[in-house]
């Protein structure tokens, strides 16, 4: 049925209406912002480049975005993981979906809930460490989410966690739709399970690892929640990233910095920008 | 020696028996065609000769050693695919080389089978391309050049032609009968077609509710069908079918009301029917035709190029002759039975 192009723009006007007050306005709102000081109870002033000088000779910042590209190295491992785990729910077996569910059941439970209950187990007197020593693999408590060492990584392994689902979830939609006759041909042709992996799936899922690295990196550097409820930037802002930044600077100061934040936010815009383009062609170009 | 050989063979899909005890010998060279209607069990018989299912019991053989067990890259068998399966990701030389790649192949020797497989196949041309790029015939071709690549002790060919036109399919058929003529390779073939197991077979295994209805050369099925089945399925134009019974063991007498002469004895209790083929029937008196005393109403006529399909009714039956002549709708015909080629089966067949 063709569709006249009335019909077609009524039906993308309530969507349009919705991306240009939810999400188009608040950008370009805050693009404009990011070169005002603006702190919520006086009128925004001009300042130019002001706020992005700010940032280039502010070491917090610097901080914020080391930690920031730290926690990209959570995308490959989530990736690989979760085509891993993909490939292995994809066998058609009893039971298999007892094992689908379980490995999505962490994307469906909420982010505050989650990070509460990992607290709760990654705490100094948490469940793991009282596992490890009761089981004598370590002498004293490991400071998880307290050391300066861990506290990052624990962060990550939250995301890393509750991310595997969501990914494999992708990973699955695209095993399922290679021909299953593709792998008999290989299979009679001779070729090993190793083989058809290499030479059929991995280059038939491209478009779908492309969609998860671009995903998984901009969630990585976006992230936020599990920083907020586990460790909350510290200790020391060892694991404060850039929103999380950005956010001490909008709203956990006083008077509010809005300004700098917005100008903050841009950067991360462009980070996860170029980001999400470098995936492209490194993908592209394999 | 490929000589591929099935031993009172089962094979159930859950609670569906879709091979039930079949045993048939195929022979280091045939072209062995498994002909049937859906369902009838002929692709799963060539999935198991290829290993990728497994028999709940009997025995399969390949070259005199059992090979229930073996996986199907060590049973030496190459396959064409309905859809052809090849590859998408990679091009047409890619895709031919792949089984040889798979097995670590030396470099030279690829690349003498790629020069040697696209030659015989005719694409050459075509090396570069991805699959998407080429025409549904292109890609048949590709498929059997992966194939023969491999050089393998026998070829499986899974529908490889029900997805190509008419035209191409005749050309085509015509190649593969040309190539086994060449390459002298034991082939099976699977078809619901009976057109193509007639001209590509040598041997051709019938089907029927996952039994054998019959094993024999192209002219076996046509000429002395063991059953109802085979003798409905075999032919371009159905055979026609007289209800009756038998008057002593030598004549028919139809329900239509003719009394025919029949070629052999035959002993059977109960309603029969008396098969005869559409070439079989004379429309008018002719040395080597008898008259069955029966006539049939003409209902249509279809005109297929050099002949015509005439459809008439004799009593409740309705028949198809060939005609060189256009006959009208409405006319009366006399039917004039071939004295020698006339079948008769039991109802229960």
């Amino acid at each position: 049925m063709k569709m006249s192009r009335k019909a077609l723009a009524l039906f993308l006007l309530p969507g349009g209406i919705l991306f240009a007050l939810f999400a188009l306005y608040p950008l370009l709102g805050a693009l404009k912002l990011a070169f005002f000081n603006y702190n919520v109870f006086s009128a925004p002033v001009f300042c130019g480049a002001g706020n992005f000088a700010e940032m280039a000779h502010n070491a917090s910042f610097w901080n914020a975005a080391r930690n920031s590209f730290i926690y990209l190295i959570v995308t490959p491992l989530l990736a690989s993981t979760s085509l891993v785990v993909a490939v292995l729910v994809n066998r058609k077996m009893r039971g298999i979906n007892f094992f689908r569910t379980a490995y999505f059941l962490p994307v469906v439970v909420p982010m505050v809930i989650a990070g509460i209950t990992w607290k709760f187990v990654l705490d100094d007197g948490g469940v793991l460490n009282n596992l490890l020593m009761s089981m004598h693999v370590i002498k004293s408590p490991v400071f998880w989410l307290t050391g300066a060492d861990f506290a990052i990584w624990s962060v990550m392994f939250v995301t890393f966690w509750k991310g595997i689902g969501y990914y494999m979830v992708m990973f699955l939609t695209g095993l399922q739709n290679i021909p299953s006759n593709l792998y008999e041909a290989a299979e009679v042709d001779g070729a090993s399970e190793f083989y058809a992996f290499r030479r059929i799936t991995l280059p038939l899922l491209k478009p779908y690892l492309l969609l998860v690295l671009i995903l998984s990196s901009t969630a990585a550097i976006k992230v936020f929640d599990e920083v907020y409820v586990l460790t909350s930037g510290g200790p020391l802002r060892r694991s404060e990233t850039l929103i999380f930044y950005m956010y001490a600077n909008a709203l956990n100061n006083f008077p509010p910095r809005i300004g700098f934040a917005c100008a903050v936010g841009v950067v991360i815009f462009f980070i996860a920008a170029m980001i999400a383009l470098l995936n492209k062609y490194v993908v592209r170009a394999q | 020696m490929a000589n591929i050989e099935f031993r009172d063979v089962f094979k159930s899909f859950g609670n569906v028996d879709v091979l039930k005890g079949i045993s048939f010998s195929i022979k280091d060279g045939d072209f062995a065609v498994f002909l049937g209607p859906s369902g009838c069990g002929k692709s799963t018989a060539l999935r198991l000769i290829s290993g990728l299912e497994t028999p709940e019991k009997g025995d399969i053989m390949i070259g005199g050693a059992r090979v229930n067990e073996t996986h199907p890259k060590d049973r030496d068998i190459a396959m064409v695919f309905q859809d052809y399966a090849l590859y998408p990701h990679l091009s047409v030389a890619e895709n031919i080389v792949f089984g040889l790649r798979a097995r670590n192949a030396p470099q030279s020797e690829v690349e003498k089978m790629l020069a040697a497989t696209a030659r015989l196949a005719g694409i050459t041309a075509l090396l570069d391309r991805k699959p998407a790029q080429l025409s549904g015939g292109q890609r048949q071709r590709v498929a059997l050049a992966r194939a023969v690549a491999r050089k393998p002790k026998a070829f499986l060919f899974d529908e490889p032609l029900s997805n190509l036109d008419a035209k191409l399919r005749m050309s085509m058929r015509e190649e593969l009968k040309r190539l086994h003529q060449q390459i002298k390779t034991t082939c099976v073939y699977v078809t619901h077609d009976q057109l193509e197991a007639m001209t590509l077979g040598t041997q051709i295994i019938i089907m029927n509710g996952g039994i054998i209805q019959q094993i024999g050369t192209p002219r076996d099925l046509y000429f002395r069908p063991a059953n109802r089945f085979v003798a409905e399925f075999i032919g371009t134009v159905p055979m026609n079918f007289f209800p009756g019974k038998l008057d002593g063991e030598a004549t028919f007498a139809a329900a239509g009301g003719g009394h025919i002469k029949l070629p052999e004895p035959a002993r059977l209790d109960g309603a029969a029917s008396l098969g005869v083929r559409p070439e079989h029937i004379n429309l008018s008196s002719r040395p080597g035709y008898i008259d069955s005393g029966m006539k049939a109403s003409v209902e249509l006529s279809e005109f297929i190029g050099g002949s015509y399909i005439i459809s008439a009714r004799c009593g409740e039956t309705l028949l198809r002759l060939v005609s060189e002549d256009d006959i009208p709708v409405g006319n009366e015909v006399p039917l004039h039975l071939h004295e020698r080629w006339l079948y008769v089966f039991g109802e229960n067949k």
